[in-house]
């Protein structure tokens, strides 16, 4: 490799957290968050998770990898490569399957998951012909059954339609609030209000230019201009709950 | 939205009694993908950089390609073959590739399968000559309704035959990665079109080359998400099962992109014709290279009267 992926990463994640990861394209997003998920494993340096570093012999131990992607979900980006499953049930059922779940227990969360993402009428249906927005619901339904601990996802709002991402906002949130945490990679300054605490900033040299609370970092419009995440147009009205990109935020119970 | 109960709980830990798979064969597919993706690039790298073939006008090296292995079809002396080995080794080795690569790649590989296949074909049974040694004398070795002869030996003519063979082939692909190596695939394609090769087989060999790219890509990806997924040892059956529906899977995703890939192509103003932002230009030092062809293909040709 001439050119380093990521330079200098220096971050926590804590267990709870509400955490964007924020960068224009290309800065090394996707690949922080494939280490985090166990793909990719770092040249330099340590990632530790759950107090024990991650490397790649350390999923050799089939106890540790299976424990590990456990508690660790990851919805790529572009759904087509997730759903790999004949039937939307079948795509749902693999991970608990591969948990060792029993026969009802797996239909059990099959169904669960099902009617809380609004999908039980693609039960039977190819996930391959499926559209944008119900193949996305359908990975995300693939992770969920899993119950991980940590939810990655990797742009979840790209190529859906406004409703969708209403909706996924909604889920991000239901989500969090039952104790998962969730570290999403997005350039879309829209969603991070709303469905992160705390925003790690990539600048284009691949490392990170700022940790800090969301709201403080989306005021920094100087610094978010430095690493050409946003243009001159980008600007806030008023008070600081009004946002040029106005959308309804979400009220947590 | 109702979250279920089980996912406000952490997952409780189930251990695994079953052995450890020892090696976990999606991570070694998704690193057998990754290297074929990185020898692409390595490849493409090659040909930037400029080095004896790689200097020369890209026509001007598929047409050396093509004399090469026209000659290796034509030649009936295996001394012209060894010779046309030298000069692949040769200009592979002034070409800045690394010449151990190049063997393992090349004549460890397909070379050796087929000279051990055509073993059989060195026989008497198949071309008659001189016998060299002998399977066996004076035999009755007829068994059931198929009738061996007498005598069973490998002929000096056979021997000579599959050797010329597995040259030949050696030198095929010795040229092929001469070639590939040193040339970006828009420049070869441009060059097949320069040759008058009708367009339709260029834009056929254009599609598979944007598709093997394409789909290791979408391989690679779907294998690390059956690998988040995926935990404890897999069974050989369960191997086979997942990698034939990935095949399947792969397939009809390939047949319906196909149409997508060629409208999006098509789109951008694709007609069939190959084009590249370099200029081709034929300089001196292409002119005297071809001379230099022409001098080794004389050289050939006076070894192939001589012996």
């Amino acid at each position: 490799m001439d050119e380093p992926v990521l330079v200098n990463i220096n971050a926590e994640i804590f267990a709870g957290e509400r955490v964007a990861v924020l960068g224009v394209n290309g800065c090394g997003k996707s690949t922080l968050l494939k280490i985090l998920a166990g793909l990719l494993h770092p040249q330099q340096g340590e990632f530790r998770a759950y107090n024990h570093p991650v490397t790649e012999k350390s999923f050799a131990d089939d106890n540790y990898a299976r424990e590990y992607h456990g508690k660790i979900g990851f919805i790529f980006q572009d759904p087509d490569i997730q759903l790999f499953c004949t039937t939307v049930e079948e795509e749902i059922a693999y991970g608990p399957l591969q948990l060792g779940l029993t026969g009802e227990e797996i239909d059990k969360r099959v169904d669960d998951v099902m009617s809380m993402l609004g999908i039980t009428h693609l039960k039977k249906r190819t996930p391959f012909k499926l559209s944008d927005g119900e193949k996305k619901k359908a990975a995300i339904a693939s992770v969920l059954a899993i119950n991980p601990e940590v939810i990655i996802l990797d742009e979840p709002t790209n190529g859906l339609d406004p409703r969708t991402q209403r909706w996924l906002v909604e889920l991000l949130l239901h989500l969090n609030k039952a104790g998962k945490t969730l570290i999403t990679s997005t350039h879309n300054l829209e969603l991070i209000q709303e469905i992160s605490d705390r925003s790690l900033l990539f600048n284009e040299d691949h490392g990170i230019a700022a940790d800090r609370p969301t709201p403080a970092l989306l005021e920094d419009i100087e610094l978010l201009s430095s690493v050409n995440l946003v243009d001159e147009y980008y600007h806030r009205h008023g008070s600081p709950e009004h946002r040029h990109f106005h959308i309804h935020h979400f009220e947590k119970e | 939205m109702q979250v279920p109960e089980w996912m406000l709980k952490p997952e409780p830990v189930r251990k695994w009694h079953k052995k450890n798979s020892g090696s976990h064969f999606i991570r070694k597919t998704m690193r057998e993908i990754s290297s074929i993706l990185q020898n692409e690039i390595l490849s493409e790298r090659f040909a930037r950089q400029g080095n004896l073939f790689k200097n020369l006008d890209p026509r001007v090296r598929l047409l050396t390609t093509l004399i090469f292995l026209v000659w290796s079809g034509l030649t009936q002396s295996p001394f012209t073959l060894i010779l046309l080995v030298f000069t692949a080794v040769i200009l592979i080795k002034f070409s800045g590739l690394n010449l151990k690569a190049f063997f393992i790649r090349i004549w460890l590989f397909i070379p050796p399968i087929v000279f051990v296949l055509s073993i059989p074909a060195a026989t008497n049974l198949f071309i008659q000559g001189n016998p060299v040694f002998f399977v066996y004398k004076n035999v009755d070795a007829g068994f059931w309704f198929i009738a061996l002869p007498r005598n069973l030996y490998f002929t000096f003519e056979g021997l000579k035959a599959i050797v010329m063979v597995t040259l030949r082939i050696g030198i095929s692909l010795s040229y092929a990665y001469l070639l590939i190596m040193t040339t970006g695939w828009t420049h070869v394609a441009h060059s097949l079109y320069v040759l008058k090769v009708p367009s339709f087989i260029i834009s056929l060999l254009h599609l598979t080359y944007r598709y093997i790219f394409l789909l290791s890509r979408i391989a690679l990806e779907i294998m690390e998400s059956a690998f988040l997924r995926t935990i404890g040892k897999v069974r050989n059956k369960k191997k086979r099962s997942f990698l034939a529906s990935r095949i399947s899977f792969l397939f009809i995703k390939s047949s319906y992109m196909s149409n997508e890939i060629y409208d999006a192509m098509v789109c951008r103003g694709y007609s069939g014709k190959p084009v590249t932002l370099i200029k081709f230009k034929f300089s001196l030092k292409d002119l005297f290279w071809l001379v230099n062809v022409a001098g080794i293909s004389v050289i050939l040709l006076i070894g192939e009267i001589l012996f």
